[in-house]
């Protein structure tokens, strides 16, 4: 056998993975997407583009609109926040910044569903008399609160490998602070930057715990909305169809990103 | 004292705050006083953490000094901004800007000083064709050898020209051919511009290339200051001694087992040792006469070993003390391993160094 694949069996569980539990459900979820429904929701072999069609709706269009803008909000607001805090870590020493990391870690090892309830104490709290609670405001905060390690770390790791000299020869070749981050500091990370907005930007696509409990369910977003064609009206073909429009957004995505991300993780 | 002309440093003293080590913290400073004069090559030499780079960063202006101050030509820029003193660091690693080409790292000083486009350009010229790297302009940082990437760090930082250039351990990242060539080539550089070079080393043979004087530091003060002659052949401490070169240390203890002219060996007092550097000692078979104005030890061979140019022998004496030998690696060697032979060396050849460090 060819040396370079004596390992190739080592791949068998994912492959096995890969086609049992993603390729093949998300093929069945492409099929149903083009078929129709009876009146009592039960999915019929009958070819049709109804689904899509119904996407096209303005109230379904409304839908993608706010996710989008929930998605691309959250993402701006963790990577405006995380880039500052992961540069200030990565000029710590090792041991210090790992200390930091596991701080930021330490919550994210309760329950998830349990930590949106606790934070929804946390917009309970009254100080000028208005609530956050089932506002998309609220959400916003909620969906900040889960992603930001989602974003700091891989920010972290991109920042971390910027030696500091770099940033002290620019200042000794005359840059300004605003030079070197603009000039230097940002042109090197930003490929970084793109990941981590990646990684924060596509799950919060889906998202669906945090606008179903966080924001009461009132404003339907992507991930509500499946669940709701799902669970509640039945409609599989119609949830199925946004399924793959979700993914086709993402994908279209990732090319644009793809080789800036690659750069960034390697 | 502080001179008009070229670079004083003045009482230095920095602290590292370190939690684990409360007392004497890695890489700090005290008391460093240096004048170094427009147009030297000058060295900082040490061991690790014994605060050279650290001196350099001060100079350079990266890192404050809690006391003392610094003088450039005759200006106060204890606290000045690194790109406004007249100096510019190349760094350890090179530090080029691995999203921009040759070119664009190069001219990086001169964008920033809003330099225009055309003179831009013919000092880009001047200088790439002065350190010969015009044919890699156009290409990406991480498709350069290290030697080249040396060259465009040296390149970009000479661009603006600086008065003073500082290197922070320039050649320690080449292999051992090419460091040998850029030390030359640093040499002539240095020359032709009439600039002064600071260098951060830990390889003594480099300090000795490239610098008129050279600063042994140790533990964040400087042991001896000269020119790499002064520093070999009459070092000051032992520590000195040893970091420079190989050396050999006798104290009163070995009076007894030499034999020869032994009133014409220095005095040594409390706190002082004799040193005797292996190539002034010959080998000689046992019962050779000791000329006037040599003394001689008997000492068991150990271990002999060719190393081309030279032969180390190693050699034991009757108290158990060990002598290392360098002679030319054309002779036969005078005893086999484990053969008792005679060690000779002039008197004149006796340097008197203190037993401890000055710190």
């Amino acid at each position: 056998m060819d040396r370079k694949y004596q390992h190739s069996f080592l791949i068998l569980p994912f492959l096995l993975w890969f086609f049992f539990l993603i390729l093949g459900p998300f093929c069945l979820i492409i099929l149903t997407s083009f078929f129709t429904r009876d009146e009592f929701g039960q999915v019929q072999n009958i070819f049709s583009l109804m689904s899509y069609k119904q996407l096209l709706d303005p109230l379904y269009f409304d839908v993608f609109l706010r996710t989008l803008l929930l998605a691309a909000s959250s993402t701006l607001l963790c990577l405006f926040i995380a880039y500052p805090f992961a540069f200030y870590l990565s000029r710590l020493p090792k041991h210090v910044a790992n200390r930091w990391i596991a701080l930021i870690m330490i919550p994210f090892w309760t329950n998830f569903l349990l930590r949106i309830l606790a934070f929804m104490d946390v917009l309970r709290f009254e100080p000028f008399g208005i609530t956050l609670v089932y506002t998309n405001a609220g959400v916003l905060l909620a969906m900040l609160y889960n992603y930001l390690p989602f974003a700091l770390l891989p920010l972290y790791s991109t920042l971390e490998k910027v030696d500091s000299s770099i940033l002290e020869a620019a200042f000794d070749l005359g840059a300004s602070k605003r030079q070197i981050f603009l000039k230097v500091l940002w042109p090197i990370t930003r490929s970084g930057v793109y990941a981590a907005g990646l990684l924060v930007f596509i799950p919060s696509l889906g998202e669906f715990l945090i606008p179903a409990i966080v924001g009461g369910g009132k404003n339907f977003f992507l991930g509500t909305f499946l669940e709701h064609q799902f669970l509640t009206s039945h409609n599989w073909p119609l949830g199925s169809a946004a399924i793959v429009f979700l993914v086709l957004l993402a994908c279209t995505l990732l090319p644009a990103l793809k080789n800036k991300t690659k750069e960034a993780l390697t | 004292m502080t001179p008009n002309n070229g670079l004083y440093l003045e009482n230095i003293k920095k602290r590292f705050v370190n939690a684990k080590q409360s007392q004497t913290s890695i890489g700090g400073v005290q008391n460093i006083t240096l004048s170094i004069p427009s147009g030297e090559g000058f060295s900082l030499l040490g061991p690790s953490g014994c605060g050279k780079t650290t001196t350099l960063r001060i100079i350079g202006g990266f890192d404050h000094p809690d006391h003392g101050k610094i003088i450039h030509n005759g200006k106060n820029i204890t606290f000045t901004a690194p790109q406004n003193r007249d100096i510019r660091t190349v760094f350890q690693k090179y530090a080029l800007f691995p999203h921009l080409s040759v070119k664009e790292n190069i001219v990086f000083g001169l964008r920033m000083q809003k330099v225009r486009n055309p003179e831009v350009e013919n000092r880009a010229k001047e200088i790439t064709e002065l350190i010969e790297i015009s044919h890699l302009l156009d290409r990406g940082t991480h498709q350069l050898s290290g030697g080249e990437q040396q060259r465009v760090a040296l390149a970009r930082a000479l661009i603006t020209e600086p008065e003073i250039l500082l290197l922070d351990e320039p050649l320690s990242a080449l292999d051992l051919k090419l460091r040998e060539r850029m030390q030359l080539e640093l040499l002539s550089l240095r020359k032709k511009l009439g600039s002064t070079f600071i260098f951060v080393t830990h390889d003594q043979t480099e300090a000795m290339t490239i610098s008129d004087r050279i600063a042994v530091m140790n533990r964040g003060s400087i042991e001896q200051i000269g020119t790499p002659e002064e520093i070999y052949h009459r070092p000051t401490s032992r520590f000195v001694a040893s970091f420079i070169g190989q050396a050999n240390f006798l104290g009163q203890d070995q009076l007894p087992l030499i034999t020869g002219s032994t009133e014409q060996l220095p005095n040594i007092s409390q706190g002082k040792e004799w040193m005797v550097r292996p190539e002034h000692i010959t080998p000689k078979k046992l019962g050779s006469p000791v000329n006037s104005g040599f003394v001689a030890l008997e000492a068991q061979v150990q271990d002999i070993a060719f190393l081309g140019a030279d032969r180390l022998t190693k050699a034991v004496d009757k108290s158990g003390k060990q002598y290392l030998v360098k002679s030319p690696g054309f002779e036969t060697p005078v005893g086999q391993v484990t053969e008792k032979i005679l060690l000779c060396w002039e008197t004149e050849d006796t340097w008197t160094v203190n037993t401890n460090t000055l710190s």
